[in-house]
């Protein structure tokens, strides 16, 4: 039995559970025809988000004089008024069925005070109170108050933004063949790195260190102002970025049975 | 800077990009797209405790101001000018420059993503940001499971439509 094109899909995109991505890999070993249709949904797929960035532009300038006013309610949108259509799903709704339990997920964002996720890097501390972001705006519009101490580990699908200071080391730990390794260089002020599934990010000395299910894809942006941003796989540098160029001496560095490693200098 | 400047500033700095690029493929209009974009972090910032995943959150509380300020433009527009059917646009003079040919590139892809039904273009424009799976079913309040077979026929209507006009890729 062939492989549907949700199934393909599915695997392109690293959306399978771990034993049913492997059994579908070893499909596409034995059977042309899925391997074809697999290579071509790859390429379909490259050329349609290719198509996608012609849309693109820089976002227009935003400063914290900005947002700071529309935080304190100077400028912004009303509320949809009775006549206006209402989107099919709300906020409330999503905010319904994205409830999930257990170990290992949002799990410190329930609490209503005093639970915090921080990434202590170099110096930097970052807090999410228990509602981070009222928090931060309330400094931000200078209505102090003390910052709680937190834990320097978070588990979070969504990622991690951190400042990369002079020397910056990302490391994978216990990455393997079924992960890849996106590397972009952008222009931006920190160091960005997602994970499409559960990932572990901890602050290291000058660094950060990510662990996080199999068959995983990491997206790590590399701003192109950092002096230097090392990658760390397998126990070795398999990518150095010096001020966003990738150095000449790195090279063959993926370790055997190591991830896929993509650079987009 | 203190703490709670450089926590938000992080998570704007991690979700605002893809929003803004999100918003800006959805709408075509980039001053809309920045608008609504920051008006759903303040809307984070008003909402009592924070959402689980604020990616899927910020992502469907944007595109429904989005809906909302379509839908005002729409009925503005038909109390004002009740004879004028859909938006007609002029075509450049024709000039044989770099600007102009990749402005028709741009046009070709901006008409055949407006010609997908609007859950197909979501769909592809989300997933196109990197959004899972799980995300893309929240914002949309689809099946997860059904969420790759219908990213399968969005690029495929898209691809058609793009290619249909004479843009093969």
């Amino acid at each position: 039995m062939h492989i549907d094109e949700g199934g393909i899909q599915a695997l392109l995109h690293g959306e399978l559970a771990p034993d049913e991505s492997s059994r579908l890999e070893a499909h596409l070993r034995g059977c042309r025809e899925c391997a074809a249709r697999a290579e071509e949904a790859r390429a379909e797929e490259a050329a349609v988000f290719g198509a996608l960035a012609l849309l693109d532009v820089p976002p227009p300038p935003l400063s914290a004089d900005d947002l700071r006013a529309r935080a304190a309610g100077a400028v912004g949108h009303g509320e949809p008024g009775p006549g206006e259509a209402r989107a099919p799903r709300s906020a409330e709704a999503v905010d319904r069925a994205t409830e999930r339990a257990g170990p290992g997920r949002w799990a410190g964002w329930r609490v209503a005070a005093g639970v915090a996720l921080a990434f202590v890097l170099a110096g930097s501390l970052y807090a999410f109170p228990g509602s981070p972001v009222r928090d931060a705006i309330d400094r931000l519009l200078r209505r102090a108050d003390p910052a709680p101490v937190v834990p320097s580990v978070v588990t979070d699908p969504s990622g991690v933004a951190v400042r990369a200071g002079e020397d910056f080391t990302v490391t994978f730990e216990a990455v393997g063949e079924g992960d890849t390794l996106r590397v972009r260089v952008v222009d931006a002020e920190l160091v960005s790195l997602r994970a499409d599934r559960r990932a572990t990010f901890r602050s290291a000395s000058a660094g950060l260190s990510v662990s996080g299910d199999s068959g995983n894809v990491y997206r790590l942006d590399v701003p192109r102002s950092a002096p230097l941003v090392r990658v760390r796989a397998g126990g070795r540098v398999v990518a150095e970025f010096r001020s966003g160029v990738l150095s000449a001496d790195v090279s063959g560095a993926v370790p055997p049975r190591g991830p896929v490693l993509e650079v987009r200098p | 800077m203190n703490e709670g400047e450089r926590a938000f500033e992080a998570l704007f700095h991690a979700h605002y990009p893809r929003l803004f690029r999100y918003m800006n493929r959805l709408s075509g209009d980039p001053e809309l797209a920045a608008d609504v974009s920051q008006e759903a972090f303040v809307r984070l910032y008003r909402r009592p405790g924070s959402p689980e995943d604020p990616g899927a959150w910020l992502v469907t509380v944007a595109a429904n101001l989005f809906r909302n300020a379509r839908n005002k433009r729409a009925r503005r527009l038909r109390l004002m000018t009740p004879a004028r059917g859909a938006r007609v646009e002029a075509d450049p003079p024709p000039a044989p420059d770099a600007a102009v040919l990749a402005e028709g590139s741009r046009r070709a892809v901006r008409e055949a993503l407006d010609a997908l039904p609007e859950r197909d273009r979501e769909i592809l424009l989300l997933r196109a940001e990197g959004y899972r799976y799980r995300e893309i079913a929240d914002a949309l309040g689809l099946n997860e499971a059904s969420v790759g077979t219908l990213l399968a026929r969005a690029k495929r209507a898209f691809r058609e439509a793009h290619e249909g006009a004479g843009h093969a890729h």
